[in-house]
């Protein structure tokens, strides 16, 4: 059997758990005892961005990761805002056969690594920390003086000074005690999967939807052209229909998560459409023009064109 | 299995011919390698970029920051200010040292941070005072651990988000058996010093007079009290985070050093920075080293095949908690302290919820065995730590480290497995969990 | 050729220490500077993290190579305890040596291995883009140090086990004359 180590750095909870279940379920049974597959859940084998470059490196054989610009910057276009601002659009888009499917497969064959799909995850909000008292709607002037906790990259820093607040970029090890302890107000990039994790220091939850979380589910191209035919229709189809499986359901997960956090009793705040639009207006404004210095304005109008309806 | 016995055994052997223990941690990792036939091209990317976490950066920082305390005078008047209080106390002084890890533990987040920042200053007074030199780096190294009981602690963090438990909840669960440690070594300390002659104990003197003393050693000491003022209330207040606070702390002794106590000029700032960078680069080598070894194991998934291998042997729920018990200690040994917590959590926790253990009741489990694992030698990368720290060898602080385990860390342990109301007392009082 | 040896070896170990207090300073000044920014000047230091990671592996790799010279490693033995003739000490510590310089070579050579990796897939830091050969330079200057020292260890250093060795690092033991006894 083909000895392959399959790796991803997700908790317990998150969604790449599930996804796994079925791919290595799926593949069992349309490829029997073809692959000897290690598991590696978790993030024992190191942090997604190290997993992205050992798959890179052939040392992973597969593994669900992030998009990580260290490696290729045009992929700072997958945390780009707004880019799908409900689930309908995120699947039209990114869903098996989306309309971008085909511009990440070609940056991602360029890193030495075959997309099998992209995975949901989930739409992402702002959290207020306990005790704080604030309730960022309207951007930018609700924003003034929040200290958010952004990510280390240059576009979530953009976005959110754009949207008025103060970024500070921070790595996500130190989030949960600067939330307990207040050396920022709030985070920002949280889907409700990390809502909940850090439920207990959190106090407020905008739901803004300012971006949508995609995972990869990519391959060492190398290892991949080294399979025989049959063993990578096996691969891809287990893939499908893992991801098949993931774009159904990750809507109800989402939801079962919200209904969770709001029972916990964290304020759940939604924006009104108005709102919405101010928000919408911001990023498609300045951020979107911004980012076209980083990836080309090519790239940026493909985004345009895939997500105009 | 037999491949990790006989790894165990070289690593054993070369522990003990006086091999450096990085080298000794590289040999492991090599040999593992070649008997599994495993790739080792990314053994040393990925330790790089373990040692390449911020939050790592606290421990250069606070190593740093303690020798320039210690050659500044802000340490002398910090224990001459603590020895106003306890110096007519015989042992006093290292139970003082107890106590401050378990304080230190609510500044940083690991024990090695604990060793540098306590260690440094209290093992050559301790020495001063008469304290066998092996006595007092045991002392030290043993309550290192402490730092890792009390929130906030590196690994229970990680092992908390990786598992899907409340972070806050199992924070709590190991204060009540981090402070019953700290009580019982507190004890131990009493009991070993009482027969002790070589250890001085100032004379008894009136209440008016002590209060005295301590008005003058409080005066003298306010720039060096000020510091641990600062340190907590700002990370408690938001200021900066527990990481920034080893660097607000070094940049603090430097002006203190320098312009009101005196202790730093040109010459003994330089002395004491390479000093602790020299000092911190030897627990670097050998941290950098076991996240080597660490990661062959977990490519072979040791820890899994472990795993099953002990909870195959019974069905006994007693007896599948000691062995779980006995198989943190043993990852405790073979790996870093954060993969560790990962691997408790993805192989372990699953098998103990199985069994009906309150989660958070086995995080405190996990929280005082994987501290255990860390000075239990022969792999024990705290205590060698304290061992360099205090300029003791191997053979003088390794049966005083044997008191304190046998009889205040492994009790508490096995206390911990069999009676969860020490965990869930204070998750239950303060949050409510069921 | 011994005097040239012992002029590097002064040079390269002044040299090292004075790369560790300038990275200290650097270090701590950077981090107290972000503190001030975010806590007063409600500003952010976007770079903060990746550019006190690469001090900070500098600061490591320059500390394991003082570290080598002056024998300074964390041990754990109990050869002490042992009466063992002063010949076979000095085999035992040889040998110690040769393994060490092996470890050395055998990671030194992966690490060359990733650095070329990493120019390769031309990898960048995430915010400032820098080229993330420049975090992987500390470990290849480390490495290289390193081994050399160790050779040193084997065969210009006398093979005799001195009270230094193993111990906290003692800048006596790093002068060549003085440790032969
Ligand atoms: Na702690
Ligand atoms: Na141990």
């Amino acid at each position: 059997a083909e000895e392959v180590v399959f790796a991803h750095a997700m908790s317990k909870e998150h969604i790449f758990n599930p996804i796994a279940d079925q791919f290595l379920a799926a593949l069992e049974q349309k490829a029997p005892g073809a692959f000897d597959v290690k598991y590696h859940p978790g993030g024992d084998l190191g942090d997604w961005t190290s997993q992205f470059e050992q798959t890179i490196a052939g040392e992973i054989g597969m593994t669900m990761t992030f998009p990580a610009t260290d490696f290729d910057p045009r992929l700072n276009i997958a945390s780009l805002g707004l880019v799908a601002s409900n689930w309908e659009e995120a699947t039209r888009v990114y869903g098996p056969g989306g309309s971008l499917v085909s511009t990440y497969e070609e940056i991602y064959a360029g890193l030495n690594m075959k997309l099998l799909a992209i995975l949901p995850v989930d739409f992402a909000g702002i959290a207020i920390r306990k005790g704080e008292g604030k309730v960022p709607v309207n951007f930018p002037e609700d924003a003034a003086g929040i200290k958010v906790r952004v990510p280390p990259t240059q576009i979530a820093i953009k976005r959110f000074e754009y949207l008025g607040f103060n970024p500070v970029p921070m790595p996500f090890s130190e989030l949960y005690t600067a939330l307990q302890l207040g050396s920022v107000d709030g985070r920002t990039f949280g889907p409700p999967s990390e809502i909940w994790q850090m439920r207990d220091v959190l106090e407020t939850y905008v739901f803004s939807r300012d971006f949508f979380e995609q995972g990869a589910f990519v391959v060492n191209m190398d290892w991949w052209n080294s399979l025989d035919a049959s063993e990578q229709k096996a691969l891809q189809a287990s893939a499908d229909d893992a991801s098949k499986w993931a774009w159904k359901e990750a809507e109800s997960i989402s939801e079962g998560l919200i209904a969770d956090i709001k029972a916990f009793g964290i304020d759940v705040v939604e924006l009104t459409p108005e709102q919405n639009a101010k928000m919408g207006q911001i990023i498609r404004d300045k951020e979107w023009t911004w980012i076209e210095s980083t990836v080309g304005k090519p790239l940026v109008d493909r985004i345009r064109t895939a997500t105009a309806h | 299995m037999t491949t990790l016995a006989l790894i165990m055994l070289l690593i054993v052997i070369l522990l003990l011919v006086g091999m450096p223990v990085a080298y000794v941690f590289g040999v492991g990792a090599i040999g593992f390698a070649l008997f599994t036939g495993k790739s080792m091209s990314y053994l040393i990317p990925h330790a790089f970029w373990q040692l390449g976490s911020f939050t790592l950066l606290s421990l250069p920082l606070f190593i740093i920051a303690g020798a320039l305390m210690g050659a500044s005078g802000i340490s002398d008047r910090l224990v001459q200010f603590v020895n106003a209080f306890v110096g007519p106390i015989r042992g006093g002084l290292g139970s003082v040292t107890i106590v401050t890890c378990a304080l230190f533990g609510a500044i940083a987040g690991s024990g090695a941070s604990a060793i540098a920042a306590i260690g440094s200053i209290m093992i050559p007074k301790m020495v001063d005072q008469g304290y066998p030199r092996g006595y007092a780096s045991a002392l030290v190294g043993c309550s290192s651990v402490l730092a890792l009981l009390i929130p906030p602690s590196i690994p229970m963090i990680i092992f908390a988000l990786t598992g899907g438990l409340s972070v806050a909840a199992a924070f709590l669960s190991t204060i009540i058996p981090g402070i019953v440690i700290a009580l019982i070594y507190c004890l131990i300390n009493y009991i070993y010093l009482r027969k002790s002659d070589n250890v001085q104990v100032e004379e008894k003197i009136s209440l008016p007079e002590r209060s005295r003393v301590i008005a003058k050693a409080s005066k003298e000491a306010s720039w060096a009290i000020l510091m641990p003022v600062i340190m907590l209330g700002g990370i408690y207040g938001g200021i900066f985070t527990p990481t920034e606070a080893a660097a607000v702390a070094l940049a603090y002794t430097l002006p203190v050093g320098f312009l009101i106590y005196r202790g730093l000029n040109l010459q003994t700032a330089m002395t004491a920075i390479i000093r602790g960078a020299v000092s911190t680069g030897s627990i670097i080598a050998m941290i950098f080293f076991l996240f080597v070894m660490s990661r062959v194991m977990i490519m072979e998934q040791v820890p899994q095949q472990l795993s099953d291998f002990l909870i195959s042997l019974s069905d006994n729920k007693i007896v599948i908690l000691l062995l779980i018990n006995l198989l943190l200690i043993l990852i405790g040994m073979l790996v870093d302290d954060v993969s560790g917590s990962i691997l408790a959590s993805i192989i372990l926790l699953p098998v103990a919820m199985d069994l009906g253990v309150h989660p958070i009741h086995f995080a405190a489990i996990v929280g005082t065995n994987l501290g255990l694992g860390n000075i239990t030698p022969p792999c024990a990368p705290l205590l060698y730590m304290a061992g360099s720290v205090g300029n003791a060898q191997f053979n003088e602080y390794l049966k005083p480290t044997l008191r304190f385990i046998c009889l205040g860390h492994l009790p508490v342990v096995l206390a911990v497995t069999f009676i969860p109301d020490l965990a869930l007392f204070l998750p239950r009082l303060l949050m409510g969990i069921e | 050729m011994k005097m040239f040896f012992e002029r590097a070896d002064h040079y390269l170990a002044v040299a090292c220490r004075f790369c560790l207090v300038f990275l200290t300073l650097f270090l701590t000044t950077m981090m107290a500077a972000a503190v001030f920014l975010r806590y007063v000047m409600d500003q952010s230091f976007p770079a903060i993290e990746e550019l006190s990671i690469l001090v900070g592996l500098w600061l490591y790799f320059i500390a394991m190579v003082v570290v080598t010279r002056e024998r300074g490693h964390l041990t754990g033995g109990i050869l002490d305890l042992l009466n063992l003739s002063t010949r076979t000490r000095a085999l035992i510590k040889g040998f110690n040596d040769l393994v060490g310089l092996l470890v050395i070579c055998f990671f030194g050579y992966y690490a060359f291995k990733y650095l070329f990796f990493v120019m390769k897939i031309n990898r960048v830091s995430t915010n400032l883009s820098w080229p993330t050969a420049l975090w992987v330079y500390s470990a290849i200057a480390g490495f290289t140090l390193m081994a050399i020292y160790k050779l040193r260890d084997l065969f210009i250093h006398k093979n005799s086990y001195t009270i230094y060795d193993n111990k906290s690092p003692h800048s006596k033991d790093a002068v060549l004359e003085e440790v032969s006894r």
